[in-house]
């Protein structure tokens, strides 16, 4: 991609200062340092390759903000930017957009508005469709009030968009007769269309704003995003506020957006409107709209922070009479003494209703104490916005809201708290973070030098004896610290095992009490009106009215099981784990440190260093423990942000699993009409619901228990790396002493002295700039960023889809190019993998191997790392090679071509129990036969001599099976034009090669039938096919085929397989064929 | 009529797995010889788990290089065969005397139909 960018991200002068780092290490101090030193040059490498990536981590802190309808939510967020910028008045309350504002230095207002793509505006028709159909008649009263509203709200949305006049329209317009315009239509073509909008002042872009988002306009319904950056001083460091409408949305598209910020949003604030009773407003959100719930779910019950608005509306003689206060208080101790009650008001119903929760969900005394606990430390403000803004001048107006000093209206301390919340990830407190810790490096790198190069020096000296006898000393001490390192990471993971039986067994008892229950809750479903009943049909299950009223079907299906996370779910990812991990820590330092100050006392009194010596060790084993701090410190908050993501993701999978399996049951009952229908709607969601409720429960359990053993291993393997950097550390220490082994005497100490004042010269010559973050447009990540010295290729993250093979024979052909031998493939930003993508990457990487480039992978986060460490792949790269393969992986191997009998017990080894159970055994017989042509067909046109590269993964809850089958040969276009000679375009051959009868073998040898029925069988298994073969990608799924050419070629030939392994088609033959009949 | 010769494919293959050309080749070398001499010849599958396109192509899709169809229809039978693999084996042969009836213009109709789309 480097070529085609036209302006490739400029490097900051702190990745220079790590480029320069790493090239010295490679190119000037690798020569002059031992072989014995390699692990400390290789320790070096990576901790700057991930320090590379962490600078292009750019830290922002998104803030999600909701509240409910009349919170003033957009006063409040206009307030806090110190400027009137989000339009507050015409606005729709129940349809608003996710508007995010951001900081930038420039000194202009710029937003984005993003619309919804035709595609999901036809689904939200569709749903509406499906939802008002004519003729439905139905003997139930209740809620029939509420569907006025909703059928109300419906029509305005229509009538704004096509353009029809509200007061003609009586009831809701036939939507099949009505057509877009040609300006509505533009703006909804593409995958999220986007108008860019500009303006010197706030006000101004205010006003542009309105032109899309008021109601009295006609966009608002189409509206997916907006995002506003501007030099709002308040988010300087970082933070960036999120606007989010209702939890759910009739529009499937925005409602995503607002569940995504809600999930991974690291603060949430939640606005209520102090003068309509916290008590109502809070229960609102937090109970009816499952907020709460919500949160406890993704552990997130420390992110959330309230804020009262409206403080200033109160009837002073009322108050007065209510906080007994002097007749003659003034305004602002009214607001004082009601503030305090509102605090107080708002945890006792935090804890009301965390009580409640725990009563439905069974918890244990001690795990709702705990909750409270936690609950009872949560921020609560309360603020006048509109006394704010005019005191500050940001609104005009003389209202007197009895408030004079600034601080009395509440707004500062929430300012405060915005940038208390924001200092740690302050952009410009990141990059001295990692200053600091190049600076860590670099000191280590020339104490290293400086000690190798005295310690040459002092072997010549006589007293080389005593040293050794010092070091023998030690060698105790040494062997001590490695046990009890391991002693500490062993009954660390023997309690994590206890624990994570526990939590099993509770959720267990959990999906017990959800499969018991089930009728209770259907009898909730019977009493809904009609309409809400398909509502949520159509929904899948899920409908927001427009009146706030949540329903959630595939929720209550597994309610029992939702409502257990706050508390058994807490217990074991929160509390438990947070412990044992804290423990380690301070173990593992303390053991480190313990061993440290014996080295430092052995060596004073062994009488071989001298004062000067001695000295430089103390300021060493300083650094030394600085070091083991800041690493144990950086590696327990990524275990914690591992914990985080598994609980989340876990969490969301049970709702996914459900709607999945619950689909096709609303997809039927849906289409009942006329009398009694809401029976025979109930009773197909039901009777699939009873029927299906036994494997969908053992399902989730399945993938809770997997999620939770990973977790294990990941676990495992970061202790490791923990007591891994305290070793470390303490033989570094020892080291620079001249207590290690060094065998490189000879060496030259002048060329040491000057490569390393060479270096420390450079590195002093680049000054740091603080940048400015790049305007909205260049926000879009580019797939390879430019390379630094040494080069280094950042590896996105990679799909199993066109972009991924794009990426990937992009990263091929740039790397070939390139004179460097050595190449780093960097996997900071590899934060998703797919897993048979390992296939064709190991197809890129021994291509590159083969053509002597020496590749190392590095910085590969964990998520990825535990993907391709299951699979075996990472342990082909040099990685340590995972402990055992996951039983849903299909190990990455390599396989010679004439090698198919080692293929056949590849399959015989790792298909079994990958879904193949599930399948009917034509389809299985099937599915075997498409790999072995697939195979076959590698082995015979590719010529690949570095073979035929295999990996797969089953995933149990999608039910599909993938396998992937790569070569690094001759591709199919290439063969065709050596064939024939025609000169076809890639794709053109690609499309050639999958017609039936097409082959390019010859010597009286047919062909071209194994690909077709690869072809026949996934479009009848409604699986997918993917092919990349040189410059094309040929991919057929959903029954649709479709084709591109790879900008790039991909160096050989990728045929990946998805199954659908609950396909229980017959395959068998309904008519047999008479054998007399074949020739 | 004399009784036809008797091969077992997965004697010749030495495994259940009729999964590569190499091996379909094995089997060709002992079938063409027969059919060439007039001889009768019966190729039995049975112990046959698995089968591929390409074994079938080079087992017995290329007799039609070499003989007529009708030749092949008097000669060769198939014998202890499970139905799909019966309609894998249609399939092959169709597509075999497709290939020999009329190889060089299918390939260049595709060409064609491929520059005219570019036009």
């Amino acid at each position: 991609m480097t070529q085609s960018s036209p302006d490739p991200n400029e490097l900051s002068p702190l990745e220079i200062k790590i480029g320069v780092l790493k090239d010295w290490l490679h190119k000037k101090a690798g020569p002059l340092a031992a072989q014995t030193d390699a692990q400390a040059f290789a320790g070096w490498n990576n901790r700057l390759s991930s320090l590379l990536g962490d600078v292009r981590n750019k830290p922002q802190v998104p803030i999600a903000l909701v509240g409910s309808t009349g919170s003033g939510k957009s006063t409040l967020l206009n307030a806090l930017l110190g400027v009137e910028v989000l339009p507050v008045s015409n606005m729709k309350p129940c349809t608003a957009v996710v508007t995010s504002v951001r900081y930038s230095t420039a000194p202009v207002y710029q937003a984005a508005v993003t619309f919804l793509s035709r595609q999901a505006w036809d689904e939200e028709l569709r749903k509406l469709k499906d939802t008002f159909r004519p003729g439905d008649q139905e003997d139930d009263a209740e809620g029939a009030d509420e569907w006025q509203v909703i059928s109300r709200s419906t029509k305005d949305k229509i009538c704004a968009v096509y353009g029809l006049d509200k007061e003609a329209v009586e009831t809701m317009p036939d939507l099949d007769s009505l057509h877009l315009d040609a300006q509505i239509a533009a703006c909804l073509q593409g995958e999220g269309s986007r108008v860019f909008l500009e303006a010197t002042t706030a006000k101004e872009l205010k006003l542009k704003l309105r032109g899309y988002l008021s109601s009295e306009e006609r966009f608002w319904p189409l509206i997916k995003t907006v995002e506003i950056v501007g030099p709002f001083d308040a988010l300087r460091h970082g933070a960036v506020l999120i606007d989010l409408p209702g939890v759910n949305d009739p529009n499937q598209a925005r409602e995503e957006v607002t569940r995504s910020f809600l999930r991974d949003a690291p603060f949430i604030w939640i606005a209520f409107n102090t003068k309509r009773g916290m008590t109502r407003d809070i229960h609102e959100l937090l109970v009816k709209q499952d907020l709460l719930r919500q949160f406890l779910m993704h552990g997130k019950h420390d992110a959330v922070t309230f804020i009262g608005t409206h403080a200033d509306d109160f009837d002073p003689e009322q108050a007065i009479d209510e906080f007994s206060l002097d007749a003659d208080a003034t305004n602002a101790e009214i607001i004082r003494a009601r503030s305090r009650r509102v605090v107080k008001q708002v945890r006792s119903d935090l804890e009301d209703i965390s009580t409640e929760l725990a009563r439905v969900a069974n918890a244990k005394f001690d795990e709702l104490e705990r909750l409270k606990q936690t609950l009872a430390q949560t921020k609560v403000f309360v603020v006048s916005t509109r006394a704010y803004m005019q005191l500050q001048k940001i609104s005009q107006g003389r209202k007197d809201y009895g408030i004079e000093r600034i601080d009395d209206s509440g707004v500062p301390s929430v300012v405060r708290h915005l940038s208390e919340v924001c200092r740690k990830q302050d952009r410009r407190a990141h990059h001295e973070d990692i200053e600091r810790r190049l600076g860590f490096v670099v000191e280590e790198v020339r104490g290293f030098f400086l000690a190798r190069i005295s310690h040459i020096e002092f072997q010549q000296g006589a007293l080389r004896q005593k040293a050794d006898n010092l070091k023998a000393r030690l060698a105790g001490p040494r062997t001590t610290l490695a046990t009890e390192t391991e002693r500490v990471r062993d009954r660390a993971s023997v309690r994590f095992d206890s624990r994570r039986e526990q939590f099993e067994s509770s959720i267990k008892l959990a999906a017990d009490r959800a499969r018991r229950g089930l009728d209770d809750r259907f009898d909730r479903w019977g009493s809904m009106h009609h309409m809400t009943l398909r509502a949520c049909l159509v929904r899948g299950g899920e409908f927001l009215s427009s009146t706030g009223k949540n329903y959630d079907f595939n929720k209550d299906i597994a309610l029992p099981l939702l409502e257990s996370i706050p508390f058994t779910w807490d217990d074991f990812f929160g509390q438990h784990l947070r412990e044992s991990l804290t423990e380690v820590r301070e173990q593992l330092k303390a053991r480190g440190e313990v061993f440290l100050e014996r080295l430092k006392s052995e060596a004073s009194q062994s009488g071989v260093f001298d004062a000067d010596r001695i000295a430089s060790l103390s300021s060493d084993i300083e650094l030394s423990q600085r070091n083991i701090e800041f690493h144990v410190e950086e590696k327990t908050n990524g275990v914690l942000k591992t914990i985080q993501r598994v609980r989340t993701e876990l969490g969301d999978g049970i709702s996914k699993t459900i709607r999945d399996s619950m689909l096709p049951a609303y997809a039927a009952a849906k289409g009942e009409s006329g009398p009694g229908m809401k029976a025979r709607m109930l009773k197909v969601i039901t009777d699939h619901a009873r029927r299906s409720c036994n494997q969908l429960f053992d399902n989730i359990l399945a993938e809770l228990t997997d999620g939770v053993v990973e977790l294990g291993l990941q676990f495992n393997h970061d202790l490791r790396e923990l007591s891994d950097i305290v070793g470390q550390q303490a033989d570094r220490v020892s080291g620079n002493l001249g207590l290690g082994e060094v065998q490189n005497q000879a060496q030259s100490v002048e060329s040491m002295r000057h490569v390393l004042e060479e270096l420390l010269e450079e590195l002093t010559g680049i000054h740091p700039t603080t940048d400015a973050p790049a305007p909205l447009e260049a926000v879009s990540d580019r797939i390879l960023q430019k390379p630094i010295p040494g080069l280094i290729y950042y590896l996105p993250s990679i799909s199993s889809d066109f972009a991924g093979f794009e990426t990937l024979a992009t990263v091929s052909a740039q790397v070939i190019a390139e004179k460097s031998t050595h190449v780093e493939l960097n996997m900071a930003r590899t934060d998703e993998f797919e897993a048979n993508m390992a296939a064709p990457l190991g197809v890129v990487l021994n291509k590159l191997t083969d053509a002597l480039k020496v590749i190392s992978i590095v910085a590969v986060p964990p998520p990825t790392e535990a993907i391709l460490r299951r699979n075996g792949f990472l342990g082909a790269f040099n990685y340590p090679p995972a402990t055992d393969i996951s039983p849903t992986a299909l190990p990455y191997q390599r396989f010679k071509l004439q090698d198919s009998a080692l293929f056949a017990q590849y399959l015989l080894d790792h298909l079994p129990g990958k879904g193949i159970p599930n399948m009917s055994s034509g389809l299985g017989k099937l599915f075997q036969q498409s790999l072995f042509e697939v195979f076959e067909n590698s082995a015979f046109h590719s010529g690949s001599t570095l073979g035929v590269f295999v990996c797969g993964q089953f995933f149990p809850l999608k039910q599909r099976v993938d396998i992937t089958i790569a070569d690094a040969g001759i591709t199919i276009p290439r063969n065709i034009k050596s064939t024939f000679g025609w000169d076809f375009s890639a794709t053109d051959a690609l499309a050639w090669a999958l017609k039936d009868g097409n082959t390019t073998k010859r010597e009286g040898k047919p062909g071209g039938v194994g690909l077709k029925l690869l072809r026949d069988f996934v479009t009848l298994n409604e699986g997918r096919l993917q092919i990349a073969s040189g410059g094309a990608y040929w991919e057929l799924n959903a029954g649709k085929v479709i084709i591109h050419a790879l900008s790039c070629p991909f160096p050989g030939t990728v045929v990946n397989l998805e199954i659908n392994t609950a396909d229980n088609k017959s395959y068998r033959l309904a008519n047999e064929i008479s054998p007399e009949s074949i020739f | 009529m004399s009784e036809p010769v008797i091969i077992r494919v997965f004697d010749v293959v030495g495994s259940p797995l009729c999964v590569s050309s190499a091996d379909g080749q094995l089997v060709y070398d002992k079938l063409a010889p027969l059919v060439r001499d007039g001889r009768k010849v019966a190729l039995s599958f049975a112990q046959v788990q698995t089968l591929i396109s390409a074994f079938l192509n080079t087992a017995i899709g290329q007799l039609y290089s070499e003989f007529s169809e009708e030749r092949v229809r008097e000669l060769l039978s198939v014998r202890d065969m499970a139905p799909e693999d019966v309609a894998l084996l249609k399939r092959v042969v169709e597509n075999a005397k497709r290939y020999f009836a009329n190889r060089s213009a299918s390939d260049k109709a595709w060409k064609e139909e491929i520059d005219h789309d570019e036009e």
